[in-house]
């Protein structure tokens, strides 16, 4: 390895630096306040240390890695989501008792594969950072192991994503014994040489049947409200953000080196996907009472939206995509941020009555709330318009025209449960509750709020920074 | 010495892989689920030990231990999960653990 190669490597090597480093301490005292200060450094350092990589790019570490735009942008975005993650953990655990240290190791392993994932290129680390990821989640998703739910949640996502992983490992060796090679690009050139022969179907189909679990795709899309509303607040928020934009990004990845939308029989298979996951997702969320599990399907259905970049085939598609994840993590936080603000120590503040006039009780906390909403909703002078304006016209440019108006149909059937959403919060209720929240808390509320806005009214910020990427090198 | 084509040893494969797949939709205790799922990662790494042969690569064979490893990993905590629910539930049945799910028109 050459110096060029460690220099590179920094983000991931702080991520991966931290957790020895907590566990060390903790062997010697343990301090909840020390190990999450030094959590919220660790994660700026790496934020920070992804501005020594840059100039660099595209450097590629063969044959596992890739540093280029398109990572380090995602690295970027992954690092600001566990930072706010962090601080919204430290809140939401502040008052559960027990031992709470060890949930930082595992939020900094979880990251780590996360980071891997994005920068993988090769089966060898896509494997390795998805389940890297995937077990570290199992563990934080059980990780309030005193209540029933969370271990019924645990259990649940546990057995799901492990089957996913094989059906996925499964297609990697189909696709690795039909082109000998386990490197996307050369997978690519090997395949536009032999075609689509049966083997290699094959391979794609259940490779696609493992993403679909993880992304939480219909027709596999049945665990996640299960999860969504079992797991801790700030661990759904790293489910719904961090989780899924990095599989999302090797997926996009993959799809693009391997030339994947030019095959007739996948565009047909992810274009049914993509359609039944918005219809789906939107409909059951109609008639959800509680808040977390209405998010799940909001989430599948925003899934099912992203999936139209995969099929554009265009750098306009990844510009797309990428402003989308970015909107769509940031907006989430809000929403999953408010819940564990919100939450008390037995119960998390996951049904709507909880919200219940919320705005005459504390107005700041519910104009957040409504603000994520509407970026969900995708109203303008929100970031989540200019995403979807983005996604839309980035379809239209190809001619997915399908797609595209199914999505616009969708953004209208999604409205009705989000104004709900917003309809409950100026309730008046009789309900009193008091809230005190803390300084970093209202902090982070306030970041999220000007991130919202500031993509909604100057998306150009942001557009400019991704429009210098044309390719996935 | 018999020579066994690729296609015929993908077979196999893929019949280990479906037995598992056949016990985890069968089997509800939750003991023998992991087991089937660990069937299906056995599989699909045999599938790498076979491609790496038929391609006279180290990389099947690498992808292999990584395998092996994950596994470990991701059974170890599946058993501390199952101990877990096994306290709070009494139960191995993963049928037993359905508190989560969507409300029904007639409960509140």
């Amino acid at each position: 390895m050459t110096r060029l190669d460690f220099l590179c490597l920094t983000p991931l090597m702080i991520v991966a630096s931290a957790p020895i480093i907590i566990m060390l301490t903790i062997t010697l005292s343990r301090n909840y306040k020390v190990v999450y200060g030094f959590s919220l450094f660790m994660f700026l350092a790496a934020f920070l240390s992804l501005f020594i990589v840059l100039p660099n790019t595209p450097y590629r570490i063969a044959p596992l890695f890739i540093f280029d735009n398109f990572s380090i942008l995602l690295l970027g975005a992954i690092y600001c989501a566990s930072f706010i993650i962090t601080v919204l953990s430290y809140i939401y655990l502040n008052h559960q008792g027990g031992e709470r240290e060890e949930y930082f190791i595992i939020l900094f392993v979880a990251t780590l594969g996360a980071s891997v994932l994005v920068t993988a290129n090769h089966f060898i680390s896509f494997f390795l950072g998805l389940e890297t990821l995937s077990i570290s989640l199992y563990v934080l998703v059980a990780y309030l192991k005193n209540r029933n739910y969370c271990i019924e949640a645990g259990v649940k996502f546990l057995v799901i994503a492990s089957v996913a992983t094989a059906f996925l490992l499964f297609g990697m060796g189909l696709i690795y014994a039909s082109t000998g090679t386990m490197d996307f690009k050369e997978i690519g050139v090997s395949l536009t040489s032999s075609g689509l022969t049966p083997l290699l179907v094959a391979g794609f189909g259940m490779m696609l049947v493992g993403i679909g679990f993880k992304l939480a795709l219909v027709p596999f899309h049945m665990w996640t409200p299960d999860v969504y509303q079992g797991a801790p607040a700030p661990v759904t928020g790293f489910i719904a953000t961090i989780s899924k934009g990095a599989v999302l990004a090797i997926a996009i990845r993959f799809f693009f080196d391997v030339h994947g939308y030019q095959y007739t029989a996948l565009v047909i298979i992810i274009t049914i996907i993509s359609v039944l996951s918005m219809f789906t997702g939107n409909l059951l969320a109609l008639k959800q009472t509680n808040l977390k599990r209405l998010l799940a399907y909001s989430s599948i259905a925003h899934l099912g939206y992203l999936l139209i970049t995969l099929l554009t085939g265009t750098s306009y598609g990844i510009q797309a995509a990428v402003f989308y994840l970015v909107s769509y993590m940031i907006t989430t936080l809000g929403a999953f941020g408010v819940i564990s603000i919100l939450s008390i120590c037995e119960r998390d503040a996951e049904d709507l009555e909880d919200l219940k006039g919320l705005f005459w009780k504390n107005p700041w906390i519910a104009i957040v709330m409504s603000l994520t909403v509407l970026s969900l909703a995708g109203i303008p002078l929100t970031a989540g318009f200019i995403a979807k304006f983005y996604l839309v016209l980035a379809g239209l440019k190809s001619g997915l025209w399908v797609l595209a108006i199914s999505l616009i149909l969708n953004t209208v059937i999604s409205l009705y449960y989000y104004l709900r959403v917003i309809k409950t919060m100026f309730t008046v209720s009789e309900k009193d509750y008091k809230l005190n929240i803390s300084f970093t808390g209202n902090l982070v509320l306030v970041i999220i709020v000007i991130g919202i806005l500031f993509l909604g009214i100057l998306p150009s910020f942001l557009t400019e920074i991704i429009s210098g990427f044309s390719t996935i090198n | 010495m018999v020579t066994i084509s690729m296609e015929i040893q993908i077979l196999f494969a893929g019949a280990l892989f479906l037995t598992g797949l056949l016990g985890l939709l069968v089997r509800r205790n939750i003991i023998f689920m992991l087991l089937s799922i660990e069937i299906m990662l056995n599989s699909a790494a045999l599938v790498f030990i076979i491609a790496g042969s038929h391609w006279m690569q180290a990389d099947g064979q690498v992808m292999f231990i990584f395998i092996l490893t994950v596994s470990a990993a991701e059974v170890s905590v599946g058993l501390a999960l199952i101990l877990q629910m096994y306290h709070h539930y009494r139960t191995l049945d993963a049928d037993a653990i359905n508190r989560l799910h969507d409300k029904k028109e007639n409960e509140k």
